[in-house]
């Protein structure tokens, strides 16, 4: 049984339709990346999975149990945590306390102790700048708080939504290392959705191409890094 | 020099009440993003809860507080869950819910005319165990409801600072005012979080309206004058700063009282107004404002 199962799923923002029967699945363990250019639809996937908007049609099954129609609050619950592109820290509020609010769910709530633990081993930059106010970090760090706010909820699985937005590039390669040692020292499946695809397929097991709304192409991370379909259209080469 | 002095003080007194009415208000915008035009007739939901209790029980003004203060929080809390939270949910997709500003429009009308209804237009004093006592400090008259009704005030300041500042709730309301959707994503019931705001911002009228009732008229459009104050002060203070709120109260009160040594008492309106239009003209955002897009 996979862990995530999507099945002809489509979702949209009132009346307008974004996307149009999409399945998909992920197991536990696994690191899946979602890859498309602008507007297909891969943040509005993330939304759907985590209650932000409500499928029109179509079913979402997270660990056997139908999530569906769960509010977004709720399914945080069950450990399933969506860190948002734009990272979406309360900017008025301190690094500490953003982390505080990542353990908000009663789930995350009993393991607080142990995920700050596994945050400032990550990020051992976001100890030293607890007491900071989040809006006054730089680009880089604010990405450690809304990952280390994502690892404070005791999350299953973690889906990242356009980490390296933004960053200069040696800042890239330290949020891809840090997503990728969420996923082997914590056991944590992770779902990647990025447009840096030779940085996010590096580190996935597989892969789902979106274009439109739609999941074109599906496979290994290996055989779609030799797909001359995507080398020529996300790879420049 | 020492009325002048007197007439300061008074008007901090008056003025931390004014702040009162004014927090509720802001937190509730803050949070919310939806101005309560209903505010002023809760708080005369609030004055004449709190002048029954003390016409009919006869006890010290004072425990109105243990009936009202509840009350309102529930009457907030269940007039955000029953009737605008619905509003809510229909216009989720709206930058700016303007239609909420209707329905508290509404909500007003419906209060300030039921009270004339039910009660008729006279206009109540509440006979308590301090009205229209004084106090005499350093040469000094203070009237002892004033001082009462500052110092509560003044706890009351204290408690929501440190409610909002420390505990898991009012961290999450912050993290809610800050980011709605952000805070959903953290496992913030977005609309528990708004029933507290609404039902606190209520609260806090029924805190104003018990310290207001042992030397203030009661009558059906007793709001309207404080809820034409808070909107001043609430834009003086900075939309959403509670700081703002209590320090522009204070600032208005201090203006009508000292404006009243030199003219007449209803000449100083015009002086609050007049400094009120200075302000937006020199910092638009309020005293306390953040340059922010609501």
């Amino acid at each position: 049984m996979s862990l995530i199962a999507i099945e002809n799923l489509c979702a949209g923002y009132g009346e307008i339709g974004v996307l149009f029967d999409v399945s998909m699945r992920v197991e536990a363990g696994e690191v899946v990346s979602i890859i498309g250019a602008n507007g297909a639809g891969k943040s509005s996937l993330l939304k759907a999975l985590s209650g932000l908007i409500s499928p029109s049609s179509g079913k979402i099954t997270f660990n056997g149990e139908d999530i569906t129609k769960l509010p977004a609050d709720e399914i945080v619950g069950k450990g399933l945590v969506h860190v948002p592109e734009g990272r979406r820290l309360f900017s008025l509020m301190t690094v500490f306390e953003n982390l505080e609010m990542g353990a908000f769910s009663k789930r995350a709530q009993k393991d607080f102790k142990k995920n700050l633990e596994d945050v400032h081993n990550l990020f051992p930059r976001l100890k030293e700048r607890e007491k900071q106010l989040a809006g006054t970090l730089s680009g880089g760090e604010q990405q450690m708080v809304a990952i280390g706010r994502g690892i404070m909820s005791s999350p299953k699985v973690m889906m990242f939504d356009e980490p390296s937005l933004g960053l200069a590039p040696v800042l890239k390669k330290d949020i891809f290392a840090a997503v990728k040692r969420i996923a082997v020292e914590y056991g944590t499946t992770i779902v990647l959705v990025e447009q840096d695809v030779m940085n996010s397929l590096a580190i996935s097991d597989r892969a789902y191409v979106m274009e439109q709304g739609q999941i074109v192409i599906e496979g290994t991370a290996q055989d779609l890094l030799k797909d001359p379909h995507i080398k020529e259209a996300y790879l420049g080469m | 020099m020492i009325g002048y002095i007197e007439s300061v003080i008074n008007g901090i007194l008056m003025g931390s009440i004014y702040g009162l009415t004014a927090v509720g208000l802001t937190l509730i915008f803050g949070v919310m993003k939806v101005v309560n035009f209903a505010h002023g007739s809760i708080l005369m939901v609030g004055m004449f809860a709190a002048y029954w209790f003390i016409t009919l029980t006869g006890l010290n003004p004072y425990l109105a507080l243990v009936v009202v203060v509840p009350l309102l929080y529930f009457f907030g809390y269940y007039m955000q869950k029953i009737v605008i939270k619905p509003i809510f949910e229909a216009e989720k997709h709206v930058r700016e819910p303007i239609t909420v500003i209707i329905v508290t429009t509404g909500i007003w009308y419906v209060l300030d005319n039921l009270a004339l209804l039910v009660f008729g237009a006279e206009f109540r004093v509440a006979q308590t165990s301090v009205t229209g006592k004084m106090i005499d400090i350093a040469e000094m008259y203070f009237p002892v409801a004033k001082l009462i009704g500052a110092g509560i005030t003044f706890l009351l300041g204290v408690y929501l600072y440190w409610f909002l500042k420390h505990s898991r709730m009012g961290k999450a309301v912050r993290a809610t005012s800050l980011d709605r959707e952000a805070a959903t994503l953290m496992g913030i019931k977005q609309s528990r979080i708004y029933n507290i705001v609404f039902g606190m911002g209520c609260a806090c009228c029924g805190v104003a309206a018990c310290v207001l009732v042992p030397f203030y008229y009661v009558y059906p459009t007793v709001g309207v004058p404080f809820d034409i104050k808070a909107f001043v002060i609430v834009v003086l203070g900075g939309l959403g700063s509670i700081p703002g709120a209590i320090l522009g109260g204070i600032i208005i009160g201090i203006i009508e009282t000292v404006g009243a040594q030199f003219m007449a008492a209803t000449w100083t309106e015009m002086l609050i107004y007049a400094f009120f239009l200075v302000v937006l003209f020199v910092k638009p955002s309020g005293l306390f404002g953040l340059r922010q897009d609501y």
